[in-house]
């Protein structure tokens, strides 16, 4: 069994997200650690303060909340893709990483660690692998109308719905390279310190918004999901039955404690909105309640009635609502820690070799080409260049022409997305002994409502290339070229792949 | 002699249907040849009825779990071989093949040939549908009901094998015995009436074997011990006796208890424990030191859960479907095989659920194992 050292950060107080925090690890010597499988932690909670929400005993109110993070910048600002990026790697926490070891100095010093790990992980993790990370930043099911991620839902039963802290693992071999063994000894190698400069300030929590009453059951023409049965009624009822029949439970949007408004027609007399907010408190199969029991139909329990006396109603509806007025984001992250585990083996004593990022940034005058110089340093294996300000690499780069010391790497100017420009990612992946498990090279977006996945101006963009391994710097000559009236963003970052041993 | 030969086995106790509470009995012997590995298979064809003698039409709703389909129909499997005697007994054996499909497969899985024949479906609805097929080519107004077939590759341990082929004339023949399940514990859906029933017909086993070469080799099995409790307390602890030295991993699945067997709810569904705070787990590891493991995040105690079956692949456990009260399993890998044979091994649940003493749960474990021969 693992054993597991949980080791408190050096600073204190990790409930404010309005700057960026530094986070210092020590990690005492003298212990074998398998460093692949430890994890920084980081625990949030939503503090949602609720607007209409009528106070039920024992009912804790929940608005399908979710967490989120703001590296693709504002939506319909200049990034327009917005906060709802699917992350591929929780390492987006992480601004900039380093690790030093008492007896061998530095082990590794990476900047734009979330630039750099998400665009990466954007090639090594296919979809499915990212829908089955349950501890995950935003830990739902990608393309699903009803997001969950911050609270613990309950659609069925009488057992309320409630917010737990949620916590958000940073694996350590996400963010550096030697953190992938699993045997760090520092008997050998001395106290280990790891400095952390984390991006919690970038840190949200938004809410599924949209009134049920446009969506539809499998998009099935009437099959609204706010709609109820009809009924009778000949006296008070806090029941309501749904139209659409549920025997997939997870298709339902209904969950104890969700506010809700009921509009309905009495007698004919025209709809009306009934102006009292309720909260559903009990979610069961249809069996005798209201109406037809032959069905999967769902029984809705409101904690107080929803009529206005004995009469037909028809037209009945619910909403649910974007019932927050505020969350507060200052007490978002309760807390942060880093678990070691503990490598109970023999040490081994063989040294460690591991490749490590040394990364350049580059600003120019926005244009339709350019042509820049850079130096490669010695015992590099691959370079990458990733573009623009944000966590996402975009720009509108069409072609792109490498040189290294005065030799083309290709016999003419790449094409984005070409199979000449797959496969130089392909072999800069194989060349740095990993694997591509999606090449769709699209952002995934969650809201897909808002932001279309098929978007072409949602195309991840990188330039990856293997260089000849030498112990000598290189030069490197980049040429850039924009589409015929385009500019390019004029950022960019290369982060060259170097192969270290301690 | 060279070649693969195709075998098919009839019941020792040949009916024409069997029903529930039914055994079946089967018993392989080829003598001259070896088994191979992970090659036996179960087909049969279905009946369903959805009270009574009247049988389940296109539109009733009368549903199987839709992660499992064919292997819903036997509650335990029973694997006995000539020279050891009994080796494996599989209880609650659809409850694990839903924990088995949860835990290894992504619902996107299912599309394939080999799980189709299963019966396995995305949701719901299909599963559904398959059971109660009627003809569309019949040229009066009467129902004709087509009886589904399917093939199932059941999850006993000759079927979740590595190494050797069985060889017949070392150890003699396999008797698989299986238990056929209740009616209402198969099938269930709001037109599902309490006397609604299911009949299977044609039932028989194939399997595959090759020339024995004369030895006989190393066989690992996989299999798992069942252990069943009831939770009525937010506080609540099993104490369990394993009957296994190799045991590398508990998994832990729940459902309410009026649930069980009954004609609107699903009895295999993988339910959520209510408001669940915190796993602690208590036992000696493989050095006989005693090990206390808690887990109290949600999404860790359902991927400690996953990892003890599967450490890679994707899952069905998303968010999405412990919300609706399905795909939720917990659990721990050992990460070693420890012999839980002369120790208790002990779990205790802590919630925050008021409603734990009315709404008790039924706790599954099954104790990961691993058997030689």
């Amino acid at each position: 069994m693992d054993n597991i050292i949980k080791i408190q950060p050096q600073q204190s107080g990790f409930v404010s997200r309005t700057k960026k925090q530094l986070a210092d690890f020590i990690l005492p010597a003298g212990v074998n650690y398998d460093l692949s499988r430890s994890y920084i932690s980081v625990e949030l909670e939503p503090n949602a303060v609720y607007t209409h929400a009528p106070a039920v005993a024992g009912i804790t109110p929940v608005c399908n909340q979710f967490f989120t993070f703001e590296g693709g910048g504002t939506a319909g600002a200049n990034e327009g893709i917005g906060n709802f990026v699917k992350y591929p790697s929780n390492a987006v926490l992480v601004k900039n990483a380093s690790a030093f070891a008492t007896k061998v100095g530095k082990a590794e010093d990476l900047r734009n660690v979330d630039k750099l790990r998400t665009n990466l992980g954007m090639y090594s993790r296919n979809q499915m692998e990212l829908e089955n990370d349950i501890v995950d930043l935003s830990n739902y099911d990608m393309n699903s109308q009803f997001h969950l991620g911050a609270e613990e839902l309950v659609k069925i039963g009488n057992e309320p719905s409630r917010v737990k802290p949620h916590e958000v693992r940073i694996p350590l071999s996400s963010i550096f390279n030697h953190a992938k063994t699993e045997s760090f000894n520092t008997n050998k190698y001395g106290e280990l310190r790891y400095h952390f400069e984390l991006n919690l300030d970038l840190l949200n929590v938004s809410q599924y918004t949209t009134n049920v009453a446009a969506g539809l059951l499998y998009g099935v023409a009437g099959a609204n999901y706010s709609k109820m049965n009809d009924v009778t009624l000949t006296g008070n009822s806090n029941k309501l039955v749904t139209h659409n029949e549920y025997p997939d439970l997870n298709q339902s949007p209904w969950a104890i404690g969700q506010t809700v408004r009921v509009s309905s027609n009495k007698a004919g007399a025209g709809v009306v909105q009934n102006p009292t907010y309720f909260t559903i408190i009990n979610i069961e199969k249809n069996t005798t309640a209201g109406g037809d029991a032959d069905d999967e139909r769902l029984v809705l329990t409101l904690n107080g009635n929803w009529d206005s006396g004995a009469a037909a109603y028809t037209a009945i509806a619910i909403s649910d609502l974007d019932d927050t007025s505020t969350n507060n984001l200052s007490e978002l992250v309760k807390n942060v820690e880093l678990t070691a585990v503990v490598n109970n083996e023999p040490a081994s004593n063989a040294p460690l070799v591991y490749t490590t990022y040394l990364s350049q940034e580059d600003s120019y005058p926005a244009s339709q080409r350019i042509q820049r110089n850079y130096e490669i340093p010695p015992n590099c294996k691959n370079v990458y260049v990733m573009f623009n300000t944000y966590t996402v690499s975009r720009d509108t780069l069409d072609t792109y022409r490498v040189t290294i010391d005065n030799e083309e790497i290709t016999n003419r100017a790449v094409q984005i997305n070409s199979p000449l420009h797959f496969d130089l990612i392909q072999q800069t992946f194989m060349n740095a002994g990993d694997q591509i498990h999606a090449i769709a090279n699209k952002i995934n977006i969650l809201n897909t409502s808002s932001v279309a996945n098929d978007d072409a101006s949602k195309e991840l963009k990188i330039i990856a290339f293997p260089v000849p391994f030498k112990p000598v710097s290189q030069r490197l000559n980049l040429e850039l070229e924009a589409p015929a009236a385009a500019t390019l963003l004029g950022q960019h970052v290369i982060f060259s792949e170097v192969v270290r041993k301690i | 002699m060279n070649s693969i030969q195709y075998h098919e086995v009839q019941p020792q106790n040949q009916q024409d249907s069997y029903n529930q509470f039914n055994t079946i009995s089967f018993e392989i012997l080829s003598d001259g040849r070896k088994l191979n590995p992970n090659s036996i298979r179960l087909d049969y064809d279905l009946e369903v009825f959805k009270t009574g003698a009247t049988r389940a039409g296109a539109t009733d709703d009368v549903f199987v779990n839709k992660n499992i389909s064919g292997h819903a129909f036997f509650e335990s499997f029973q694997t006995t071989i000539q020279s050891q005697g009994l080796i494996e007994n599989l209880q609650e054996y659809p409850r694990w093949a839903n924990i088995h499909a949860t835990a290894t497969h992504n619902i996107n899985d299912f599309m394939t040939c080999g799980f189709q024949a299963e019966g396995r479906q995305l949701l719901n609805e299909a599963a559904a549908a398959q059971l109660q097929r009627q003809s569309c080519h019949a040229s009066d107004a009467a129902a004709h009901y087509i009886n589904p077939s399917f093939t199932i590759k059941p999850l006993i341990g000759f079927n979740r094998m590595m190494g050797d082929g069985y060889s017949f004339s070392k150890n003699g023949f396999i008797r698989i015995d299986i238990n056929i399940a209740r009616n209402l514990t198969a099938l269930y859906g709001s037109d599902y009436a309490a006397d609604g029933s299911f009949a299977l017909k044609n039932v028989r086993i194939r399997y595959t074997t090759r020339p024995d070469e004369g030895s006989q080799g190393k066989i690992l099995m996989n299999s798992y011990v069942q252990v069943k409790a009831t939770s009525t307390s937010q506080n609540y602890n099993v104490d369990s006796r394993v009957p296994s030295k190799a045991v590398n991993g508990v998994v832990i699945s729940f459902l309410e208890t009026s649930h069980e067997s009954s004609s609107r709810d699903d009895t295999y569904r993988l339910e959520k424990y209510p408001s669940l705070d915190e796993i602690n787990y208590r036992f000696n590891d493989a050095s006989n030191r005693f090990v206390t493991y808690s887990v109290t995040d949600l999404g860790d105690q359902v991927k400690k859960g996953i990892q003890a079956l599967s450490d890679g692949g994707v899952s069905m456990a998303n968010r999405l479907n412990i919300a609706a009260n399905e795909s939720f399993i917990v659990g721990l890998p050992f990460q070693e095989y420890v012999d839980l044979s002369t120790q208790k091994f002990s779990v205790n649940l802590k919630s925050s659920s008021v409603n734990l003493n009315t709404s008790p749960r039924n706790v599954y474990l099954f104790f990961l194992t691993l058997i030689s021969i």
